[in-house]
């Protein structure tokens, strides 16, 4: 109900904080930071980095209200921009840590369960060197396609695609090696 | 598993999560919208103001340092040096001795006034005409000044000349002496020859006389030189390589042209 009540009042809600309402930024905020801070998470492995990305994200979001016209989705709206804050934060970070601390092998899944776990998910994937989780995410989670990664990144459509691919092979090697299952890549 | 399903899952399993942020969260952020929008626009701009200032300065310290009206040249923008309205710089204790010396008994100024104000005048020009001073006063005692001043060495430079100063007086009779030379040798020329003068003909006495001008201008009594002088003789002398250059092309194509015709006609 609450849901159907923000949606209802969505456009009004963005009008009053567009126009630096408090109260109707923090329901904003309040709704869509535990989305938007998973967002952060899968592209930046420490969660308290994540959470300062969100927080300027939100700067951002807040800043640029007036600029969201409506025609697209407002969760889509705000994804793009934590996602572009996430790669920002990426790339400068890059300049910063000289030497990456090499993440901890991905513990061995539960094999009773049909799937992966959550957290053994984010083990795989965090085992993957930062530009192939970038990509990865992107492509197989946000839906970009080559195309917009490659705009995204600042690279060409060919380097995504090959950091896609050993993106995929590492994970297939790292669930073979745990003799989960098989992970072909296409 | 195949691994379009793979994917998907992973896509939906992600997807779903949330984390909720820490209580204090709300806090930073509320924090960092009370920044006021424009001090980060106005730090943004900031830079370019720094640098534009910096460009200003600069280009005004160049126009000062080289332009004409430097180091006692002549400023272009100021009196016609044929008025004989120049300014005549003079050490402001020389002007004041002069004052001194031009100023009737009754107007002299307390002598502990000037004993305290080692340069009186300098301090009144800084601050424009107060010091409950008329300006019209002033003004008739700037225009004093000339007539007082004693023709002596420069005070105002330490008795050394300006390293660019131009006699304008030497010069506009010299510019003088140059044309009235032009005019008798074509009204000779024309009384020798009972013939018109060509236009060219004048054109090139006026170039010569103009030569003459410049290499008389740039050799500056008290060895001083004069920049402009030296700047006009220079592109003079480029214009005329560049004019004979131009020419020597034209006649070697000229040339070419002529044996391709006549091999052709061969």
């Amino acid at each position: 109900m609450k849901i159907i009540a923000l949606f209802q009042n969505e456009k009004a809600l963005i009008r009053k904080a567009r126009d630096g309402h408090r109260e109707a930024q923090k329901t904003l905020y309040e709704h869509w930071s535990p989305k938007m801070l998973a967002v952060c998470r899968r592209y930046v492995r420490d969660l308290q980095h994540a959470e300062d990305v969100m927080i300027e994200g939100f700067v951002k979001v807040f800043e640029n209200l007036a600029t969201y016209r409506h025609e697209g989705s407002f969760e889509g709206w705000i994804r793009r921009i934590m996602v572009r804050q996430s790669i920002d934060f990426l790339r400068k970070r890059q300049f910063l840590v000289l030497q990456e601390e090499l993440p901890e092998p991905a513990s061995k899944p539960d094999r009773e369960s049909d799937f992966l776990e959550l957290r053994q998910i984010y083990e795989l994937i965090d085992a993957l060197p930062e530009g192939y989780r970038t990509v990865f995410v992107l492509y197989v989670v946000e839906g970009y396609k080559h195309p917009e990664i490659a705009e995204l990144l600042d690279i060409s459509v060919s380097t995504s695609k090959s950091q896609l691919y050993k993106a995929r092979k590492l994970l297939q090697e790292q669930l073979e090696k745990h003799q989960i299952t098989r992970y072909g890549t296409r | 598993m195949a691994p379009v399903d793979f994917e998907r899952k992973i896509k939906e399993k992600l997807q779903e999560q949330e984390i909720q942020p820490t209580p204090g969260a709300w806090e930073r952020l509320s924090g960092r919208l009370d920044v006021p929008r424009g001090a980060g626009r106005r730090n943004r701009w900031l830079p370019w103001m720094y640098a534009a200032a910096a460009c200003l300065l600069i280009v005004l310290g160049i126009r000062m340092l080289s332009g004409p009206g430097s180091a006692g040249g002549i400023d272009p923008m100021g009196p016609d040096p044929a008025s004989g309205d120049l300014p005549v710089v003079t050490a402001p204790d020389t002007r004041a001795e002069d004052r001194q010396q031009s100023q009737p008994a009754g107007e002299q100024p307390p002598a502990d006034a000037l004993a305290g104000e080692p340069n009186p005048e300098g301090l009144r020009d800084a601050s424009g005409s107060s010091g409950g001073r008329q300006p019209s006063a002033d003004l008739k005692r700037e225009a004093q000044l000339p007539q007082t001043a004693e023709p002596g060495p420069d005070i105002a430079n330490n008795g050394v000349a300006p390293a660019t100063g131009v006699d304008t007086n030497g010069l506009a009779s010299q510019i003088d002496r140059q044309l009235e030379a032009v005019l008798t040798e074509v009204a000779q020329r024309e009384q020798d020859g009972g013939a018109v003068v060509t236009e060219a003909e004048i054109d090139s006495l006026l170039r010569a006389a103009q030569e003459r001008i410049a290499a008389s201008a740039y050799q500056m009594p008290r060895d001083s030189v004069d920049a402009q002088s030296l700047l006009s003789a220079a592109e003079s002398e480029l214009d005329q390589t560049f004019r004979e250059e131009l020419f020597e092309k034209l006649k070697t194509g000229f040339m070419k042209v002529r044996t391709a015709v006549a091999d052709r006609n061969n």
